[in-house]
């Protein structure tokens, strides 16, 4: 089937199998290799994308759900100012080892920015919206620390982010 | 040392996601592999057969008969790159597959069919125990100190339990994955792995006789823990067949599943563990017997024996000592390198034989270790005197401190009496005192002989080369840290080579916790070459001087490059046969207190706090350092309290991350790092290794705080809610 969507705010289309999963859309067919596979079954996190302002796994998401998507991945934020704080912020605190976790929790850390939209969150609040990103590495104490900086500091979550 | 702050050079590129992993590389003409595998733990192979009906042009097929050199050379290279005539565990590689896509070889695998004569199989360590694999171990040690009969005779007390602990997988984050490609000459393997050269090796074995030749480069690895030292070798043999056979690049990436069910696991061990104790609570001996479940091939089972046997006496002075170590065949997937190597599992029985003898002879746990604690100047059971950089004592001060430890033991005591019932919770507290030998056992590192390089270019850049890998433990920041203290350079001045066979000398392997304390001590060596040569004796020289005297060197000189073999200090001997003399040159040390809570309903154990303190001799980056305590313990956590892999005749029935549980963000406890640094005299600025030793003493801390909580010393890890149930409840559930 076609599909056209909008991805990393341009317009795209192509041919997939209605079951292709987004992760191999994004990944072998259109390049964007910044979102990771780390299990292919929704469990570590990894592959987090945005698609219509909602966090998901793209691993679990059949191209069938594309049509008309809007869907924004790691590859697609780095040329907004917001950035930078949280590349920063994950830098200082030492919240990055491998690696291969971090672009999935540096989606759920954008989608916790959203939410906490300047009020203070409490640490299961902050928690919970990363039960879903698994990391072997760090131990996950410094990424906390990295995000409760990045609650700390006013960060503009640009507009398409929202509903 | 000044710059202790230093970010970590690739932490950018990651967050933003442009560093490229082995499967982000674009490579054209990319052919897929796949594996056929053996559905029986033991048996015969009999026949294969291809449906006639199955379009098999567009597939590759590749089968022991096409390999001259058929076995992945390691220690004793008893495991073949594909089965032949007979399979030894569940999952065992039978043919190689390769086709332009998934899709297809998904397909192909249906219809191939393998007959089997089965065999009998032994896939436990208990039936292996009375099978002829008893009497064939891979490796068998036995280490004797003083008169242990003697002792024995003498005790006041005997105290005596066995205790088992379990697989582990390595679960880094991101699978194996590793691609061939041919150029005609040369097929250049690349992939995600600790080793570059045990691959190199095991492909000039591979290739031997014939024209084919092989280079290694290690691409950004995520996360590795030991599970991508070992088994690399034999991924890269079969891209590697696969490419020479087509002429085309060749990419093998196991999903999740094959991942968890097939690669290399820590080693299961039961030990049986008899303390000779007086009526004090000293330990006058200690009688331990050692098995290592290794699965169906050797691997690098010898080794972790080792490490498991040199590790057993923990942080005790031990005047009496026979530990006799095996290390048993079992049809099970081969056990392999994990972060602590040998070192989780005997440490495990070793503190809780103490935990065994606090509670036998009615002493708080901490009295028992203090009283039988090694003192500066004590020997250990090998004759390795504790002489230098011993840490242990200011470690444990702090966490003692830190922890509150005294005042919450008597509080909890006094909860769970009066409390625990109404609450339904039992509160636990425990300690863990843990060694970690730095570097290889014995005289690894003797034969190894690492070789570091460094060049200067012309322009006053420096570039090192050397074989040690970055899978995400920071190695080539402290690297660059080392080296920018030592001329005095900017960070953007030092470049790191590629980690490419071809290009950087072999420095050894990436494990052992070596490559900071090994390696990094021969980068140091190397920059004090480059002074000299450039002489530079003033301990003040600036940037400015540095980058004029490299000038002035290359008007005289065409190129300014130095080179250094790792030497051992000669003091440093070990005897193999007898096990006796410096295990290794010196050993990094952390005392560790975990507070737990059991829920009496669910029977699962929750960790609450976990306070810790490591001697590493010198953090070359204090926050990664903490970074890699801090992942390290929780991994210990979850050996301890989560992770369990289910075998049902030999075949691991674990699918992935569903059934496989490890930490989540919420099952992580408040960590209380700190960090102690007694400088090792032949480490860099004074750093010792850093990378196993936080887990080595994170599972007995927390299995030390289950014992107390219940009254009841834990026996088994992982301590899931089965086992907890069967320690509360005084029943045998069958887990
Ligand atoms: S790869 Fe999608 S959640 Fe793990
Ligand atoms: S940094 Fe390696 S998995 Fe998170």
């Amino acid at each position: 089937m076609n599909i056209k969507c909008n991805i990393n705010g341009k317009s795209v289309s192509f041919e997939a199998e209605p079951l292709d999963r987004l992760l191999d859309i994004l990944r072998d067919t259109l390049g964007l290799t910044g979102t990771k596979e780390g299990c292919g079954e929704g469990e570590c996190g990894a592959c987090t994308v945005f698609m219509n302002n909602k966090l998901v796994n793209s691993c679990l998401v059949p191209a069938m759900h594309l049509q008309d998507a809007d869907i924004v991945t790691i590859d697609g934020l780095r040329d907004f100012d917001f950035f930078t704080s949280i590349t920063q912020s994950y830098e200082e605190n030492g919240a990055v080892q491998c690696g291969f976790c971090t672009p999935g929790f540096i989606m759920s850390t954008i989608e916790l920015l959203r939410k906490s939209n300047g009020k203070v969150l409490t640490d299961d609040e902050v928690k919970s919206v990363f039960a879903g990103n698994i990391c072997r590495c760090t131990g996950y104490d410094k990424i906390i620390k990295a995000v409760r900086q990045l609650l700390h500091t006013n960060i503009e979550i640009p507009k398409r982010f929202y509903e | 040392m000044k710059k202790n702050t230093e970010i970590r050079i690739d932490a950018a590129s990651k967050i933003a996601g442009i560093e490229k992993y082995t499967r982000d590389l674009h490579i054209d003409n990319l052919l897929y592999a796949a594996t056929v595998r053996s559905d029986r733990a033991h048996a015969r192979i009999l026949s294969v057969a291809f449906d006639d009906d199955f379009d098999w042009s567009r597939i590759t097929v590749l089968s022991a008969k096409d390999i001259k050199n058929n076995f992945v050379a390691i220690i004793k290279n008893d495991m073949p790159y594909l089965a032949k005539n007979e399979v030894n565990y569940y999952g065992e590689p039978i043919l190689l597959l390769a086709a332009e896509n998934d899709k297809i070889l998904h397909k192909a695998k249906k219809h191939i069919t393998i007959n089997y004569d089965d065999l009998q199989a032994f896939c436990t360590l208990n039936k292996a125990m009375q099978s002829s694999y008893a009497n064939e171990p891979f490796e068998e040690i036995i280490l004797k100190n003083g008169d242990v009969k003697k002792a024995f005779i003498k005790a006041d007390h005997i105290i005596e339990d066995t205790f088992e602990t379990g697989f582990q997988e390595h679960v880094y984050l991101e699978p194996q994955v590793v691609v061939a490609i041919p150029d005609g000459k040369t097929i250049h393997i690349k992939g995600s792995m600790q080793c570059p050269y045990y691959v190199q090796n095991a492909m000039n074995e591979l290739f031997m006789g014939s024209e084919t030749r092989v280079d290694v480069t290690q691409i950004m690895t995520g996360g590795a823990f030991g599970g991508k030292e070992d088994f690399p070798s034999l991924i890269c043999g079969h891209v590697a067949l696969l490419a020479e056979k087509t002429g085309q690049p060749v990419i093998m990436s196991y999903n999740r599943e094959e991942d968890i069910r097939y690669t290399t696991k820590r080693h299961p061990s039961k030990i049986n563990a008899k303390a000779a104790v007086s009526k004090e609570g000293n330990i006058q001996a200690v009688d331990m017997n050692i098995l290592l479940d290794s699965g169906a091939y050797t691997t690098l089972s010898p080794v972790v024996l080792a490490r498991a046997v040199l590790t057993s006496f923990g942080c005790y002075k031990l005047p009496n000592v026979y530990i006799h170590g095996k290390a048993i065949k079992t049809n099970i997937p081969p056990c392999g390198a994990f972060r602590g190597f040998g070192g989780p599992q005997s440490l495990f029985a070793m503190e809780m034989l103490v935990e065994k003898i606090s509670q036998t002879l009615n002493m708080p746990v901490w009295e028992i270790k203090k009283a039988n604690l090694l003192s500066l100047g004590d020997k250990l059971p090998t004759g390795q005197p504790i002489d230098y950089s011993y840490g242990l004592p200011q470690c444990i001060e702090k966490v003692l401190k830190s922890s509150e430890y005294e005042k919450k033991y008597n509080e909890f005591k006094k909860y769970n009496e009066k409390e625990a019932k109404r609450s339904g919770i039992l509160k636990g507290i425990g300690i863990s005192l843990a060694p970690h030998g730095c570097g290889f056992t014995g005289v690894g590192e003797n034969r190894i002989k690492a070789i570091a390089t460094m060049e200067v270019l012309p322009n006053g850049q420096v570039v090192i080369k050397t074989a040690n890998t970055e899978m995400g433990q920071g190695v080539d920041t402290a690297y660059k840290i080392i080296v920018s203290e030592a001329l005095h350079l900017p960070f953007n001045d030092i470049i790191i080579e590629e980690k490419n066979t071809s290009k950087v000398p072999n420095s050894g392997p990436t494990v052992a916790s070596r490559s900071t304390m090994i390696v990094g001590k021969l980068l140091f060596d190397n920059c004090e070459q480059i002074l000299s040569a450039l002489s530079l004796n003033n301990i003040e020289f600036s940037l400015q001087d540095f980058k004029e005297a490299t000038k002035k060197y290359f008007n005289d000189h065409k190129t300014l490059s130095v080179q250094k073999e790792y030497e051992h200090p000669n003091f440093i001997t070990f005897d193999e046969d007898t096990y006796k003399g410096y295990g290794y040159p010196v050993y990094a040390w952390s005392a560790n207190v975990a507070e737990v809570e059991i829920d009496l309903t669910s029977y699962q154990v929750s960790v609450k706090q976990f306070y810790s303190a490591h001697d590493v001799g010198r953090a070359i980056n204090r926050q990664q350092s903490e970074g890699q305590i801090q992942g390290g313990i929780i991994q210990g956590i979850g050996y301890a309290i989560y992770e369990d892999i289910h075998l049902e005749n030999g075949q691991v029935l674990n699918r992935g991350f569903r059934d496989y549980i490890i930490p989540t963000i919420e099952d992580v406890p408040e960590l209380h790092v700190e960090i102690v640094e007694d400088a090792y005299f032949n480490g860099p600025f004074g750093a010792k290794a850093l990378g196993e030793l936080p887990l080595v003493g994170a599972a007995p801390a927390v299995a030390s705080a289950v014992s107390f909580a219940i009254g009841k010393t834990a026996t088994k890890i992982p301590m899931t809610p089965e086992v907890i149930a069967s320690m509360i409840e005084k029943k045998n559930y069958e887990y």
